[in-house]
């Protein structure tokens, strides 16, 4: 049988040709023609037997035959697609063709931990396990935890560092940790996501291909009572951009919340997008540790919050919250003060120390103290009758 | 002092290549040790060093007994029978670094919890340090907590026993290892597992579990995995037990009516996943797959 009559199915201009057996052509153009309606796994299918036009070397999805060798040397191969396989034969002429095609689900199998995923985290006997989640859906358990890990090498070991952070959110427990584990969204990445100089997650452009992964865990999970998106570091990027892709198609996510563990992005792009797919936060939103730009981003965001009927925060966490920006606003301002040194007045480092003492504001008598102080000076009716007098 | 300098623990310029990580110091090990009714089980580990500052370690609780202290049933979704209760006597993490500022290669974790039937599923009428009722309790655990895991294509997500061996530490114990089938390359990752018997109710469980950081192109480990070994070996050569009168009376009484005292030589790995509700056919999953596509 010659080779030449095969239909062609890529690289016939250039590269080597990839030819299919005709009792096969139907089925591979039923193939294209879901890649063409913007079927995702079909156009991947499509792109990998493409791909064969520059040959077998260096893709990790294409394996060769143990046993079924041809003459010259020319080899039997098997290229994993998504739910299909595909038998390739090298042929003398050196071409490839297609000779079979079956179902076969070992696809994500060839691919190593290199793509943002969903993993179930569990512990057992104190010790992490990750699993990949099926179909990257959160599990349908009420109130159950999805942590957003910042960018790392492993599933594992980010799943043991998220162990630590998601604790910190108000709801979470050691208890409800340890005993129903949590769900992990994993970023792949050599590096931190965001930090103080690509604080805008918008303009993150890495992590879009886990933003969506992540959008689409977050639509399917809507159904799920009070899903608890917790992000910890540069996850705070993913989360605000996947809050963002279900906001513009119109997802709610109602009796859900979030909370962001030390965002490295903006917590105020996060909550306005939070509002807008009606998750319900508690009075406490973001943990922003010492950074200054995070907790004026969190100081801007405090009036639509206090308006939002889905929102707990209130007055006291709104002083709480817009004192520890004036505190550290006062740092900065009164470090750069002292290190320049203006030495003939000494007010720079009068407000260096407010600002340090207001810094630590974080213990409760202090914020509590400092609240009765602010309540003194001026009280919410006084500031309430004024602003109508005003009007 | 060349020596610290060259392994200390940042990892500033990471990198997948060769070497010979450095874990924790074996020499300077520490022993903890538990009484358990009139038994002491003492280990010996090296100081807790994980990578970062999770998770915590877990040193010593009673001051006694520990067995007056309860137990924790294992989560549904670890053991969906809960015919086992554990508790947590020692957990400690370590971390091991490549030389020059190369990064966090590995981390091995070490956990040693004391088990024992759960409510209502006691065994009747037997003592654990029987040959014969040690090896089934072997059996019930493994199928309880990794019989039930399954990957996403139905095949048994965990492989064990592997690499059978009997120990001798003066009552019948064994190793083996645990191996996950699915992982992220052509390594298993084996889950290191010691067991023994401490009372006539009471297992000790040790589980020594690596996780695996730096890989290379063919999805093995990039580095020296002999330090990790080493580490787990002086963990279960630190392990010893030291019988009170009561339990030495039951295992000279087990000694007696057991033919041969001896564990088998050889244990094939259990047959999993173990289908409890009738499994969808492949044909139909298949088919789903296609509709999907």
């Amino acid at each position: 049988m010659n080779a030449i009559e095969f239909p062609v199915i890529a690289g016939g201009q250039a590269g080597k040709t990839v030819r299919c057996n005709p009792d096969l052509l139907p089925a591979y153009q039923s193939l294209v023609e879901a890649a063409n309606r913007g079927n995702h796994w079909a156009r991947i299918a499509i792109k990998e037997l493409s791909a064969l036009t520059t040959g077998v070397i260096g893709k990790d999805n294409i394996y060769v035959h143990p046993l079924r060798k041809y003459s010259q040397g020319l080899r039997h191969y098997h290229v994993f697609l998504p739910g299909l396989k595909a038998e390739i034969r090298h042929d003398s002429n050196d071409q490839f063709r297609l000779i079979a095609l079956t179902l076969d689900a070992n696809y994500e199998k060839t691919k190593p931990n290199n793509t943002p995923a969903l993993y179930r985290a569990s512990a057992v006997r104190r010790q992490w396990t990750t699993t990949p989640a099926p179909d990257n859906r959160v599990k349908n358990l009420r109130d159950r935890v999805v942590a957003i890990a910042d960018a790392d090498a492993h599933p594992q070991k980010a799943a043991i560092v998220a162990s630590g952070s998601v604790t910190n959110a108000s709801e979470v427990g050691e208890r409800t940790l340890y005993r129903d584990g949590f769900d992990l969204h994993f970023t792949p990445g050599a590096s931190r996501i965001g930090g103080l100089f690509k604080y805008d997650a918008a303009k993150i452009k890495d992590t879009l291909g886990s933003a969506m992964i992540l959008a689409h865990s977050m639509a399917s999970a809507k159904d799920i009572e009070g899903v608890q998106w917790i992000s910890e570091f540069g996850g705070s990027a993913v989360l605000t951009q996947a809050m963002k892709i279900l906001v513009d198609r119109g997802v709610k996510l109602n009796s859900h919340t979030a909370y962001l563990y030390r965002p490295r992005t903006s917590p105020g792009d996060a909550v306005k997008l939070a509002h807008q797919l009606n998750l319900t936060l508690n009075k406490k939103f973001a943990d922003v540790g010492l950074s200054l730009r995070g907790g004026l981003s969190l100081a801007r965001a405090a009036g639509s919050r206090k308006a939002t009927e889905s929102d707990f925060y209130n007055g006291s966490q709104h002083f709480e919250d817009s004192l520890q920006g004036v505190g550290k606003v006062a740092t900065a301002a009164g470090l750069a003060g002292t290190l320049i040194g203006t030495g003939g007045s000494a007010a720079p480092l009068v407000i260096a120390i407010s600002g340090v003492l207001t810094q630590s504001s974080s213990s409760a008598s202090t914020i509590l103290n400092a609240y009765q102080m602010g309540r003194t000076v001026i009280s919410p009716t006084v500031a309430r009758k004024k602003r109508l007098s005003e009007a | 002092m060349l020596q610290a300098l060259k392994y200390l623990p940042y990892g500033t310029r990471r990198s997948d290549k060769y070497c010979k990580p450095q874990g924790p110091s074996i020499e300077d090990a520490k022993s903890y040790s538990y009484i358990v009714a009139d038994n002491v089980l003492s280990l010996k580990a090296p100081k807790h060093r994980p990578m970062g500052n999770v998770p915590k370690p877990l040193f010593s609780r009673a001051k006694g007994n520990e067995l007056e202290w309860g137990f924790m049933p294992h989560s549904k979704d670890a053991m969906p029978d809960q015919s086992w209760s554990y508790r947590s006597l020692f957990f400690a993490q370590w971390a091991f670094w490549g030389p020059w500022l190369s990064g966090c290669k590995a981390e091995l974790s070490a956990s040693v919890s004391l088990l024992t039937r759960s409510e209502g599923n006691e065994y009747k009428h037997s003592s654990l340090f029987h040959p014969k009722v040690f090896e089934s309790a072997i059996v019930d655990f493994l199928n309880s907590s990794y019989g039930h895991l399954e990957t996403q294509l139905g095949e048994a997500l965990y492989k064990a026993p592997v690499n059978w061996h009997t120990g001798n530490k003066g009552v019948l114990s064994a190793g083996f290892d645990i191996i996950k089938n699915e992982t992220s390359g052509s390594y298993d990752e084996p889950t290191r597992v010691y067991i023994l018997p401490i009372a006539e109710n009471h297992l000790v469980l040790v589980e020594l579990r690596e996780y695996i950081y730096s890989w290379n192109e063919n999805n093995l480990p990039s580095f020296d995995r002999a330090p990790i070994e080493a580490v787990k070996d002086s963990f279960v050569d630190g392990l010893s037990i030291e019988l009170g009168q009561k339990s030495l009376k039951s295992l000279n009484t087990a000694k007696r009516e057991s033919d041969s005292f001896q564990l088998t030589e050889n244990f094939a790995p259990l047959k999993w996943p173990n289908k409890t509700t009738s499994p969808v056919s492949e044909e139909d999953s298949q088919g789903a797959r296609l509709l999907s596509l």
